[in-house]
């Protein structure tokens, strides 16, 4: 590495955040600082902004984009015993392997498949890289999304997010850079710590916005019974104390960041309705995404909430489908994958679709996936259990080359074994088409020089080059 | 001296770490050392990682050496591996790019890394000495490692006398004079009464005075009026309350689980407990340290010590793992660096994997720490009771057994085989080595597979809604109807004995610690820093005698820890409370005391308060005392030269006034509380929801709850140990202070408490701000008042609207003199 290069750049500005963590700086820097964010970034950005469609609970690669045919042909058989046993979740001994049924179709030029639980994503898939061979260390639930937005599957660490939010800022000071929607009012496992900033100040978490509530951001709206203008005489008396008391306190910045802090809030309150206000968009992008069927209507009116975020600059946003573990499917996965699907087939194709019509899928990458996949072995005769071994994610957009699948797994699915790509390359990954250097960006905590991928991982250059 | 901010101080240390490996050969031309440079940082450890496993003098795979650059140069049998000069034609790029040949066969290399060897052969591929063959580096502890100022004994030099100095209290004030001096500075003005007695009481109890209290302090002229007062909240049991939460966040004390279930620890407030009562009794630290590492080894039963060993409890866990081994390993891993961080103010943690990249810290040093918790087993089934009350509840429950025979024995049969079924499933979940520990004879198995089973059993009674769950309906009937027979018993039942989460050692044979990876799994006994060896007459012993079936190895680190010779430990726990009192230590890496840390800003004062704590029968409350009687911490926040100070040393590590700090999460809750005058006095006992008016720690702390009014302003997040909070300061945040409920729901009592005392407006505006800032208002501040209530325009008969006054004291909530210490 080269730090004389580092220092005049973009380290001085994180140094500057980190002395808000030793209780020195202020908002004013973080804040003010947030702008020109190209300028921070190690390499020339491909995506300003992360679409992040997280299916929370481990949605099936073997039954939506990596097609196993031996497993149909191997089909109520034991796993063959040339396999590796699994450690399983559920731990079900010897359970026979379940066939899928899907159809599968192979789309557009590249001739990608994909199965019919997935159409319209389908009709996408000259845009879309297929990784098919992910893996994690998280076998349960909580260890695997706390890996998938952490690196690691133990708690305690920054989600990505958080590290992007803190090595670029944000591009509109106005609105949160990491925001956070669920397609219901449940709550994901580990909760608001999956988007928490982990060792991190608390100025890099994420903001959860209730995508269908009358107040999109905790706190955000006045006070039951408030008018605006009785808002306005108390921020006045406010401005007036904290004034007086800063003049009083010179050479204090903190004092000066707090001020400010409720200039930024108050614009916060007049910005963040506007950016989540559908009613300024037409029908036919409304139909786009399913708000006009009730299936979709949930997580379409989300993905259109994150267009109009990312075109804010918003930096990184998260969308969870089936929030609380719903793809989750040890038993029946036939029913509860088709509603999943349903759910969000039609709006996730939608929102690329309208990404792209505006120009602005190029400078937005995609992400797919949730935390595992699934095993190609039953549970309880019609399910599957976790597989956190060999799984398939895709991205699209922001410099990532479509229609292409990188990697495989082995004939049944079970295992990862080419060009294995595990969570801390796929977080290297997104961090590098965002113009960042996975081992350049550097976080001090007691001592110890931490990175965003636990000094492990590699940018995957197939997804730009193919 | 170290004056400047961390992180800048932190990008030159890398600066410097990098240009002293690159001048090692400034004789030589610079071209030179700059390629050899490059083969140490970027080529040699990837050889030694990756490539001298198979070809070096030990084993030479396809013939190849790539321990020389003679065995580079003769290849192996597909001959030559390199052509100097030229990547193109070596065999070795070839390999690399995994085109042919595929090297190394465990994975390719990163892209970079191979680019990193092109630019080797491109320079000629310099070997820097050619008559050794390439070893790993491995670093040993040197001698100027034990130089580090935080492992020489502690010295207690004598105080520092200058002529010119008449502002100084007593003697940290005499260290303080000196650094300022010799920066040509001077100390500011001592802080006015009312707000020194504002620090005193938040700095002491965490809490606000009342008016009163401020004005009977603020009249009383007497010269010790001070030293009462502080005498006075050092005697309150509120001073415990306060000073806990500090070792709390250290410990990373949470009341759940973590992970996805999350599981509420109903016992786990007793740990609290004992800690707000270890300050208030002013426990001497020694004590303190032993009985929450081994509290359990006393020889007489102590419930106290029992409960404080709940310290090895307070790690996450995950109620569902099949994975126990790996569970177990991050468990034993996670208390391991815990402890190195409290005790040790070390992080530990780099040493798991390596020797540690910048401090004297070889991997084994790690594992020697992680033998001590070797044979630690979790306890569920103990309790913290006293050898009368548990005499007495036995005696009582006998007599309700015996009443209950028959209706146990009917309910027992019934319930056999969905327990036996239960416990079947439950291990038959679990991979096949983890199953035989659980299924071999207790007195067979070693601590390892103790634990293991320990693991499993768990599952047995947590997971999948126990083993009661899926009863037929029949005997879901039989065992209701039973259940109420036994209710007729209830009044012969004694209440439970105080439950417990706790550890004991295992009795019986310890499982080795091993490195992971170290192929010849050598067991690796307890010990302590090896750094620390040599130049303290530390204890060597790594067990010592306590109570029976349990191995002392605790108690001896413990004892360890806390001995008076232990030039580190003791440094460590002095410079966390002056970091109380100041905001910021003399070492402002109060958790990490190794070379990436900051040295102290006055190390000498560190030394004599260290020497004068151990002294002191390392009381607490002697120390807080005599921080609290200085002059360095009476000084005002306002300094007259505060510009050209700041310009000189911004980050005011030289005291040369006291910092305006904002309250911590907690002192700003119960502050609202105090006001409102809804603050419960109740102590102790089981925590309460956010919403309860109960101090702030008591409040549930629920790990996957992270969007709480507390929260709001930086708890700490029980997940890691936490040494310094953060301070942040965002919209969010006052969005939560100003919209939220909590505030204009306590600024609305507060409103009406005024009301009921006062009802003459420029009294009841008065006493706004002495329950809010705890100061009288300037001119100014009341013009501000006055024009926010529309007072004096004389028409009206002038009475205050509780509305308006409601948004009076929320506005005084939210203002910075109510948030900020100064």
């Amino acid at each position: 590495m080269s730090p004389a290069i580092d220092l005049s750049t973009s380290i001085s500005r994180r140094a500057l955040l980190q002395s808000s963590g030793m209780g020195l700086g202020s908002v004013a820097f973080n804040w003010m600082l947030t702008r020109d964010a190209a300028a921070q970034a190690h390499h020339r950005p491909l995506a300003k902004s992360v679409i992040w469609l997280f299916m929370e609970g481990g949605p099936s690669h073997l039954d939506l984009l990596d097609p196993k045919p031996m497993l149909n042909k191997l089909a109520g058989k034991p796993l063959p015993s040339s396999f590796r046993e699994p450690i399983t979740a559920m731990g079900e001994k010897n359970a026979p392997l379940l066939a899928s049924p899907r159809t599968w179709t192979k789309y557009g030029e590249s001739g990608m498949p994909a199965s019919d639980w997935i159409p319209n994503i389908g009709e996408c898939m000259d845009d879309i890289a297929v990784i098919r061979s992910c893996w994690t260390n998280g076998i349960n639930h909580a260890g695997g999304v706390c890996q998938m937005n952490t690196c690691i599957n133990f708690a305690g660490r920054p989600s990505l997010g958080s590290w992007v939010n803190y090595g670029l800022g944000s591009a509109n000071e106005n609105l949160p850079s990491f925001v956070v929607m669920c397609d219901s009012a449940a709550r994901p496992v580990n909760g608001p710590r999956n988007w928490g900033s982990g060792f991190m100040p608390a100025t890099h978490q994420g903001v959860r916005i209730n995508g269908t509530d009358a107040e999109p951001i905790s706190n955000l709206n006045f006070p039951a019974g408030y008018s605006g203008e009785r808002m306005e005489s108390k921020l006045g008396l406010l401005k007036q104390f904290n004034q007086s008391y800063a003049a009083a306190h010179p050479q204090q910045t903190e004092l000066e960041a707090r001020i400010r802090s409720y200039e930024l809030a108050f614009r916060m309150q007049a910005q963040a309705p506007e950016a989540l206000d559908l009613s300024q968009e037409t029908a036919e992008t409304e139909a786009m995404y399913g708000l006009d069927q009730k299936e979709t209507e949930t997580f379409g009116r989300n993905c259109l909430r994150a267009r109009r975020m990312v075109e804010r600059g918003v930096r990184f946003v998260q969308l969870y489908s089936g929030t609380g573990s719903k793809w989750d499917s040890h038993a029946g996965i036939e029913k509860n994958h088709s509603k999943l699907c349903r759910s969000m087939d039609k709006p996730v194709a939608g929102l690329l679709k309208d990404l792209k019509q505006r120009g602005l899928l190029d400078e937005t990458l995609v992400i797919w996936g949730g935390e595992f996949g699934r095993t190609p072995m039953s549970e309880k005769g019609d399910g599957r259990d976790h597989n956190p071994t060999g799984f398939s994610i895709w991205m699209a957009g922001g410099g990532v080359k479509g229609g292409q699948a990188i990697g495989a797994t082995d004939e049944l699915g079970l295992y990862a074994i080419e060009d294995k790509m595990h969570v801390h390359d796929i977080h290297a990954s997104i961090l590098w088409l965002m113009g960042l250097d996975n081992m350049k960006l550097t976080y001090d905590h007691k001592g110890r020089i931490e990175r965003p991928t636990i000094n492990e991982g590699h940018f995957q250059k197939k997804l730009i080059a193919g | 001296m170290q004056i400047l901010a961390k992180p800048f101080f932190f990008w030159c240390f890398v600066i410097a770490v990098s240009v002293l490996s690159v001048t090692f050969s400034q004789a030589d031309d610079s071209r030179k050392s700059e390629i050899i440079a490059h083969f140490e940082h970027e080529i040699r450890p990837v050889l030694i990682g990756q490539c001298i496993k198979c070809h070096s003098d030990k084993k030479q795979e396809g013939g190849l050496r790539l321990d020389t650059l003679e065995g580079f140069l003769k290849g192996g049998d597909s001959g030559p591996t390199l052509v100097p000069g030229n990547p193109e034609e070596s065999v070795l790029m070839d390999a690399l790019h995994y085109d042919g040949l595929e090297m190394p066969p465990t994975g390719k290399l990163a892209e970079k890394t191979i680019l990193q060897f092109e630019r080797w052969i491109a320079e000629g591929a310099v070997w820097p000495t050619t008559d050794k063959p390439l070893r790993p580096a491995e670093r040993s502890i040197s001698d100027a490692d034990r130089q580090w100022w935080a492992f020489v004994p502690v010295k207690k030099t004598d105080p520092p006398i200058d002529g010119r100095d008449e502002w100084s209290k007593n003697t940290i004030d005499r260290f303080v004079w000196k650094g300022l001096s010799e920066h040509e500075m001077e100390p500011a003005p001592i802080a006015d009464k009312t707000t020194l007695i504002r620090r005193l009481y938040f700095d002491l109890i965490g809490l606000p005075p009342s008016p009163a209290e401020i004005d009977a302090f603020v009249c009383d002229e007497s010269p010790n009026a001070i030293e009462q007062v502080i005498d006075r909240l050092l005697a309150d049991s509120r001073y415990g309350e306060h000073w806990a939460r500090f070792w709390l966040d250290l410990v990373r004390y949470a009341e759940s689980d973590g992970w996805n279930k999350d599981e509420y620890r109903p016992h786990l407030w007793k740990f609290r407990d004992y800690v707000v009562a270890a300050f208030n009794k002013d426990m001497p630290y020694p004590k303190f340290v032993l009985d929450q590492l081994a509290g359990d080894e006393s020889a007489e039963r102590d419930p106290d010590g029992l409960i404080a060993a709940g310290f090895l409890r307070l790690g996450i866990y995950e109620y569902n793992q099949r994975d126990a081994r790996g569970q177990w390993n991050d468990i034993m891993n996670e208390m391991t660096d815990v402890a190195g961080d409290v005790f040790l103010g070390l992080s530990m943690s780099c040493a798991r994997c390596h020797f540690h990249k910048f401090d004297p810290i070889p991997q084994t040093d790690y594992f020697k720490l992680r033998a001590f918790f070797e044979p630690v087993c979790w306890r569920d089934d103990l309790d913290a009771a006293t050898d009368l009350e548990r005499k007495q509840y036995e005696e009582k429950i006998s007599e309700w057994e015996k009443a209950t025979q028959s209706i146990r024995e009917q309910l027992a049969a019934i319930l056999e085989p969905y327990e036996k079924r239960k416990w079947a499933s439950t291990a038959a979940k679990f991979p096949i080595e983890i199953q035989a520990c659980f299924n071999m004879p207790t007195h067979e198995r070693t601590s390892w597979q103790e634990q293991m089973a320990y693991l499993v059993s768990r599952q047995y009674l947590e997971e999948d809604g126990g083993p009661y769950k899926k009863l037929d309906k029949e005997d879901a009937e039989k065992r209701e109807a039973l259940q109420k027979e036994l209710a007729a018993f209830d009044h012969l039942k004694p209440s439970p004995l105080r439950e417990v989460m706790t550890v004991t050692d295992f009795p019986g044979l310890i499982a080795p610690t091993t490195i992971p990876d170290d192929p010849r799994r050598q067991s690796i006994p307890p010990g302590f820093l090896d750094v620390l060896s040599t130049n303290t007459d530390l204890p060597a012993a790594t067990s010592v005698q306590v109570k029976e079936g349990s191995s002392g190895r605790r108690t001896a680190l413990a004892k360890w820890i806390g001995d008076a010779r232990n030039p580190l430990t003791t440094r460590v726990i002095v410079n966390r409370i002056w970091q109380q009192h100041f905001g910021q230590g003399l070492v402002s890496t109060s958790s990490d005391f190794g070379s990436l840390g900051d040295k102290p800003t006055h190390p000498e004062l560190l030394d004599w308060l260290t020497a004068n704590f151990v002294e002191e029968q390392w009381s607490f409350k002697k120390l807080h005392k005599q921080i609290l009687l200085s002059a360095t911490w009476q000084q005002s926040s306002r300094h007259p030269q505060s510009e050209r100070y700041q310009s000189i040393d911004s980050a005011e590590r030289l005291l040369w006034r006291t910092r305006v700090r904002r309250l911590q999460a907690e002192q700003i809750r119960d502050a609202i509380l105090t006001s409102s005058g809804q603050l419960s006095n109740e102590a102790g006992g089981p925590s309460v929801a956010e919403d309860k008016p109960r101090r702030s720690l008591y409040v549930k702390s629920i790990r996957n709850q992270n969007d709480t009014f507390l929260h709001g302003f930086d708890i700490a997040n029980g997940l890691q140990s936490v040494a310094v909070r953060d301070t942040t300061t965002t919209p969010t945040q006052s969005l939560m202070l100003l919209n939220g409920n909590y505030a204009l729901a306590q600024a609305k009592k507060l409103a009406e408490r005024l009301l009921a005392e006062q009802q003459e407006p420029e009294q009841v505006l008065r006493n706004a701000f002495r329950w809010t800032w705890g100061t009288e208002p300037t001119n100014a501040d009341m013009n501000c008042a006055h024009q926010f209530f529309s007072l004096g325009s004389g028409e009206d008969s002038e009475v205050i609207d509780p509305q308006q006054l409601t948004d009076f004291c929320h506005i005084l909530f939210n203002s910075n003199q109510f948030l900020y210490l100064e």
